[in-house]
């Protein structure tokens, strides 16, 4: 069956499938591929400076991938902290300076898997209390008293409930996967890369994950209700 | 499927979350089906509403990347070092390490496999005598018997005696009520006088 051309008002199911940088910086504010691979060559010749330029265009992003999958500001940062570290260190040993982005994320995404097993042991040996994050909002982490001031704060925590329970629902794979297509906004691609396996299987266990997602009606109209 | 069918629940999904491309058919028949368009049109807004929400619901980085002072290049130069030895000294160096261990582990299991010195005592005790042995214990015995009836006959150099005065072990009066006491005293002189 023939697949059709990609028209320049492409109809709205169209829209996300084969974009291309535009040029000069991207929509979402961060310069082109070729730009920052620049950089990371510039890195690895040993200039400090385009480290930093790098550190600086991905920080929020490890920073959000991080708190995620922990819900907690001081590990997340703490997580930060260790992939710069490690990118810094490993720098040389990156012989697609084009995939850094990728490369930064699987050092992000066993970091964070590490953060979440030391979190474990903690827990499992009372070191630590198992409690309720405190939501974005909330500095100090009061919990839920303050949570009832503003009506942010309550649309936030029932937001993250609601993504606590679609975390239930979908298989630890399909969750992780889900999350860096949607949440962390990773290709097909670059989630193979960062996860160590085939297209294929991260096409299937996303296939899997949309299809509960869309069966997950709470989250669903809570998303709708927000969005009008 | 053809013009008239919907588009399944599963390829909706497919095309809501850009695992794949409509084909020409599909697409002629998302735009003359409001049902089908609808349908992935909602899913593809939800899950892009999702990935937004999560983003404005996150909190902010406050904390700044602390880097070590070298440069990049500097720091990561023995791993590059690494990277770069020749693959055969490599493997020779794998290999002498390997005979190191090996080495090491079979010194530490001589060491803890050594059979004992002496026999486990229920061996031991179990062991049949022999003539040899019973002769030499009985030897033993008979010249420890002789030295002490020689010590027995042989009186005090004189020398002790005068420092002794009475070498009779008998109890005078005195060292009887001495040493004594009345109830031990009855049963010794009924002893003596029976």
């Amino acid at each position: 069956m023939q697949k059709p051309e990609l028209s320049r008002n492409k109809p709205f199911f169209l829209e996300g499938v084969a974009r291309k940088p535009e040029q000069g910086m991207l929509p979402n504010g961060t310069p082109p591929p070729e730009a920052v691979t620049q950089l990371v060559l510039q890195a690895q010749a040993g200039e400090r400076r385009a480290f930093e330029e790098l550190v600086q265009l991905h920080h929020e992003r490890i920073f959000r991938m991080a708190w995620y999958r922990l819900r907690s500001k001081a590990d997340a940062e703490d997580v930060v902290q260790d992939v710069f570290l490690k990118a810094f260190r490993k720098l040389s040993g990156l012989e697609k300076p084009e995939r850094f982005g990728s490369w930064l994320s699987s050092i992000a995404f066993n970091a964070i898997r590490d953060e979440g097993r030391k979190r474990k042991l903690r827990t499992l040996f009372f070191l630590e209390r198992k409690e309720d994050e405190p939501s974005p909002g909330e500095e100090g982490g009061k919990g839920e008293k303050d949570a009832h001031g503003t009506m942010e704060q309550v649309l936030t925590n029932d937001f993250w409930r609601h993504v606590e329970r679609l975390s239930e629902v979908l298989g630890a794979r399909e969750k992780e996967i889900f999350m860096l297509r949607f949440l962390d906004g990773l290709e097909i691609k670059e989630i193979a890369e960062t996860i160590g396996r085939s297209e294929g299987t991260v096409k299937t266990s996303l296939h899997r994950a949309v299809m509960k997602f869309r069966k997950d009606g709470t989250l669903r109209d809570f998303l709708h209700e927000r969005a009008l | 499927m053809n013009a008239r069918e919907h588009i399944s629940e599963t390829r909706q999904a497919e095309l809501a979350a850009g695992l794949a491309v409509p084909t020409a058919q599909e697409l002629a028949h998302l735009e003359a089906c409001q049902t089908c368009a609808r349908e992935v049109q909602s899913l593809k807004e939800d899950l892009r509403a999702f990935g937004r929400m999560a983003q404005e619901r996150a909190p902010a980085s406050s904390a700044t990347v602390h880097l070590p002072a070298a440069s990049p290049g500097r720091l990561s130069s023995p791993l590059r070092r690494r990277a770069r030895q020749d693959p055969v000294i490599r493997r020779q160096r794998m290999f002498a390490g390997f005979a190191l261990a090996a080495a090491a582990a079979a010194f530490m299991l001589t060491l803890l496999g050594r059979p004992y010195d002496t026999e486990p005592l229920h061996m031991a005790h179990n062991k049949p005598v022999t003539q040899q042995h019973l002769q030499a214990g009985l030897d033993q015995d008979a010249h420890f018997i002789a030295q002490v009836k020689q010590l027995e006959q042989n009186p005090l150099p004189s020398m002790v005696t005068d420092l002794i005065g009475d070498v009779d072990n008998s109890l005078d009066d005195e060292e009887f009520i001495l040493f004594m006491d009345s109830e031990e005293g009855d049963v010794y002189m009924k002893a003596v006088t029976s």
